[in-house]
This record gives C-alpha cells, structure tokens and sequence, in this order.
C-alpha cells in the first residue's frame, strides 16, 4: 500500500496496515537542501526539490505546497518580511483603511510571479509525486484571506463594527478563494488545508461566525472542484467544531494540541477525517523517545478510528528540530500495527 | 433613554456582560451613557464598567463564551466611555499614576492587536504607557526603560518564533545587570497555549488576557519595590 492508498483508506474508512502520518515540513524542506529561505520561497524548484528531501528522509504520507499564506497578501501588495529562520510574514498590508476596498487590484492569477511561484511549486511536486503520494496546498477561506490585505486588527474591526464593508470585502475574497481554488486544483492537488481563524469562536464572535462566516464558508465551499480541510490554526477548535461539521465539500478538521482527539470525532461525526494531535513547532525541545511514546499512545487511542490521520498540529515545525524527533513519528506509526475495528 | 430601563445596578452589570458576549459595542454604550446620564459617568465606570470586567475577565480563555472578538469589542466600548469621563468629569478621573511601562511587540512580531488591546486596560487602571510599537528590539526596550526609569517592560509575541526573541531581552536585562531593577512581563496568544514559554523566554510572568493585565503589572510593580528596599 502506498501513500496515495493509506490516506484514501483514512479517507473512505477502509482497513490500514499501518496508520497515515501527515507532517508540516513546509519549511523543513529548506533545511534538508541548506537552502537560504528568502531563495526556497521564491524559487519552486529549490521549493519542490526541498520537499523531495522531505519525503526521501521521512517519507510522510502527504507533502504540502508553500504553506507560507502571507506570500498571497503579498500578490495583492502587501509588504511581506522574509527571515532566517522562519517563513515569510507580512510586514505592512497593502490596505491601512479598510474603505479603500474599491481599489484594490485583483493579481492576475497565471501570470502574477508569487502566485506562479506557489502553482509552479505545486505542479513539479505533484510531478514528482507521480502519483504515489497526494500533494496539499495551503490557502485561505473567503472570511480569513482579509487578514493578509488589512492585518488582523483591521479585518477584526471590521467585522464586528461595518456589516455593509464586511460584505463588500468578503465579495472580492470570495471571487479570489474561488478563482485561487479552482487553479490549485487543477494544478494537481490532491486537496486544500485551510487555517480558519475567523471561522473561531477563540477569535471571533459567535454571532459572526453564525451570521456572517458559516454562511459565506458553505457557499464558496459548495464551489469548490475539490475536498477541504479546516484547520485550527494554533488555537483551540473544541468549542467551534459543533457549529462548523456540515461544510460542503470538507473532508477532515485538523485538531490543536490542547484538543482532545475522542471529544473532537464526537463533535465531527464518525465518517469525517479527523486529524493531530501532536504538536509541531514544540518538537524541537522534546526528546525522541518521548515523541514515540507519546505517538504510540495517539495510535493506540485511535486504533477503533479508521477516519483518523496522525499529523501534527499548529505551525510548521521548526527548523531547529532534529531529524530523529521527526522520525520518531514515523517509526511510531511504522512499528504500530493496527489490528482492530476494520483496520 | 433612561437607566431603569436596564434595571438595577447587578442587572445592568449582567446585562453588560450579555451585550459583551454578543459583541454589541452599540447597546454596550448605550447601557453606560445611560446610567451616566443619571449618575455620573465616573459612576458608570465603577459602578457597572469594572465590576463587569472583573467578571468577564475571569472568564476569558476559560470557556467559549469569550473570545478574542469579544475582548476586542470590550476594549473599544471602554475607551468610548472614559472617552466621554475625560471630557466632562476630568476632575474626578485620576490622571495616569502608576508607571511608566514601557509595551511593544518584538523583534518580528507585527501583530498589533494585543498588545493594544493590553494598553487599553493599563491606561484605564492608571497606567501611563510607552508604546513602542511593532517589531522592537531588545536594546530598543531596555534603552527606552532606562531613560524613562520605567520599572515594568511589557513585551508582545503572537506566534512561537518571534515568542523566542524575548530571550534576547532577558539577556540584555542579566548583561546590564537591570534584572532587579526592571520586571519582564511577557505576552500574546501563544503564551497562552503554551504557558512553559514564559520561563523558557525568561519572563517575570504573563498574563491570560488583557483584562487581566493591570493585576500582573501591579504585582511586578511590587515585587521591584521590594527588591528595591532590601
């Protein structure tokens, strides 16, 4: 069974050997090449070629496409700083007033150089994948992409204060999510994670997300030419989950670390993939036979869960972490047999 | 409108809690002007603004019902009342009388949101605030301190790797030998999903959520007093 195979049996249910591991070794890639990252988030093919390191040292069973979402403010014109030792974050957003909406210009999807960079990126991934394992991509919902052209406080304003320039804001979002989508896809991937903040009652209001973000999530989502993922993005999903299990075209919800794994599949159902629960960017300061204890133990919690992927949560994992405390997952989920409930 | 519309003073406090939960900055104002109007704004603050964000402050990050939204929301709707406290009753508010503290957010950190939502609550607790702003270095912090005889700097991280440039803000402070002399409070959402990250940067404490920040200022305050008389 290859990779392709174990993740489509999390995903329809269907017996395992062992359990699927998903990673975020976005930015570990660029480790494995000693490549400078303002060159990895610029050049796809040093992009691709890092994550083929990712995958002939780790072999996780699915690979991610620059998960580096401010490079999609950046499209747009928002001024983004690139660093050492981390991705790229945005630095000034193209919008200070969030009235000036109007003028906004759309960046022409095929010929724009940041987003070819990302398509490009997950086009030769998806080649080199030749089918033996799926290739994500990492974008925005229509109701979090605002955050890259405003900042946070702005689009958090905004939302609670202005309906009628939520609206128009949330149009043009939802025109960019489609249209980028739908290129994603066709590019090849094999499906879309998508961080949520805004679609979080840790961050938003309750009467947003009901009014306002479900609504807009189900339309767009309805849309798309391919299955989601909603993520956590670094804060809690307990509470939100109940309100957000019915997503068109979502196929899995990937858990944080403070989330508890049989509370969440209650939440979710018993024939949606469910996705965690070990801490990514903590990994560096851990010990490996802590990690494969610790990841044994998720298996064994799971092991009657046929929809449940291992994957880590929250950010990608720092570049500082050793290779052992990352194959210490996989050796984990290797030597893990599942023997139960259909596996 | 008048005040016995909301009820007595406990109901009003419930009520504002209610209208914090929804997010409604508009009836949230009208519920304080209105029971200023009757009283005095300055009532409106002690009566029914504090006791309301004591309340909603112990519940912060605790459960679902209040999240960073609300928080926000709660922010805006006190600087709007004690907007309308300075410009009618400035006698009777007290002018900024703690402090200085010196807040900003590290060095690659541009995420504002926090750390403004934090001077919001030092400023109505009588806290006079230096904002340094984003992406502040270590020498940039402890320089301003210094010359400002500040005795609390507060520093803000949203995510994990900028969260790690605090270190070098302890260092500097051991280096100098201004550990005794000047406190570290440490911030921002990842403090507060990852609470081991306060000793791991060398912070002097955090805490939970704006609200509950004057109290940890407070308390840092203290504790260079005391060390200062010994």
């Amino acid at each position: 069974m290859n990779s392709s195979e174990r993740v489509m049996a999390a995903i329809q249910g269907k017996p395992t050997y062992r359990r699927a591991v998903a990673l975020t070794l976005s930015l570990y890639g660029a480790k494995l090449i000693n490549c400078p990252l303002k060159e990895y988030y610029n050049n796809y093919k040093l992009y691709a070629e890092g994550q083929l390191a990712i995958r002939e040292t780790f072999q996780p069973d699915i690979l991610l496409a620059p998960f580096a979402l401010p490079l999609l403010g950046a499209a747009f014109g928002s001024r983004i700083k690139y660093f050492a030792n981390h991705p790229p974050n945005i630095a000034k957003p193209v919008l200070s007033n969030p009235n000036d909406i109007s003028s906004l210009g759309m960046p022409d999807i095929d010929t724009d150089p940041i987003l070819k960079y990302i398509r490009e990126s997950l086009r030769e991934m998806v080649s080199n994948a030749d089918g033996e394992y799926p290739v994500s991509a990492v974008a925005l919902s229509p109701v979090d992409f605002p955050i890259m052209i405003l900042g946070i406080e702005a689009w958090l304003d905004t939302v609670l204060f202005n309906h009628d320039l939520t609206k128009r804001i949330l149009e043009i979002s939802t025109k960019f999510f489609l249209d980028w989508t739908s290129a994603l896809f066709n590019d090849g991937a094999t499906c879309i994670i998508l961080p949520a903040p805004f679609a979080n009652l840790r961050i938003v209001t309750r009467k947003f997300l009901t009014k306002t973000a479900i609504p807009n999530l189900k339309e767009s989502f309805a849309q798309c030419l391919g299955p989601l993922i909603l993520h956590h993005c670094g804060t809690s999903y307990h509470d939100t989950l109940p309100y957000i299990t019915d997503m068109p075209n979502t196929i899995g919800y990937c858990i944080g670390k403070e989330d508890n794994l049989a509370e969440s599949r209650n939440a979710i159902g018993s024939n949606t993939l469910l996705l965690g629960n070990i801490d990514g960017p903590s990994l560096y300061k851990r010990d490996p036979e802590h990690i494969y204890k610790q990841t044994c133990e998720i298996i064994e919690d799971r092991k009657e869960d046929p929809h449940f992927i291992l994957a880590t949560s929250a950010a990608d994992i720092e570049l500082e972490t050793p290779e052992e405390n990352i194959q210490a997952i996989i050796q984990a989920a290797k030597e893990t047999h599942l023997e139960k409930a259909g596996m | 409108m008048p005040s016995d519309q909301y009820g007595s003073q406990y109901e009003c406090i419930e009520t504002l809690i209610s209208l914090f939960i929804d997010g409604d900055r508009d009836e949230a104002g009208k519920l304080l002007r209105s029971w200023g109007q009757q009283h005095s704004y300055h009532d409106a603050i002690s009566d029914i603004l504090e006791p309301a964000i004591s309340k909603f402050g112990h519940d912060w990050g605790r459960t679902e019902r209040v999240s960073l939204g609300q928080g926000y929301v709660l922010g805006k709707v006190a600087e709007d009342i004690f907007e309308l406290a300075a410009s009618e009753y400035s006698k009777q508010i007290a002018p900024a009388a703690k402090g200085p503290v010196i807040m900003g957010n590290i060095e690659d950190d541009n995420h504002a949101l926090g750390r403004k939502l934090v001077i919001t609550f030092l400023k109505i607790n009588g806290w006079n605030v230096i904002d340094l702003g984003n992406d502040i270095t270590a020498e940039e912090f402890i320089d301003t301190a210094v010359k400002h005889n500040a005795s609390i700097i507060g520093v803000s991280a949203m995510i994990l790797r900028t969260a790690m440039n605090i270190k070098g803000v302890r260092q500097l402070l051991i280096k100098r030998g201004l550990s005794d002399k000047i406190k570290l409070a440490v911030g921002g959402a990842v403090f507060c999903q990852r609470p081991e990250l306060v000793d791991e940067v060398g912070g002097d404490g955090t805490a939970n959520n704006a609200i509950l920040a004057p109290g940890l200022f407070d308390n840092l305050m203290q504790k260079t007093r005391i060390k200062g008389s010994v």
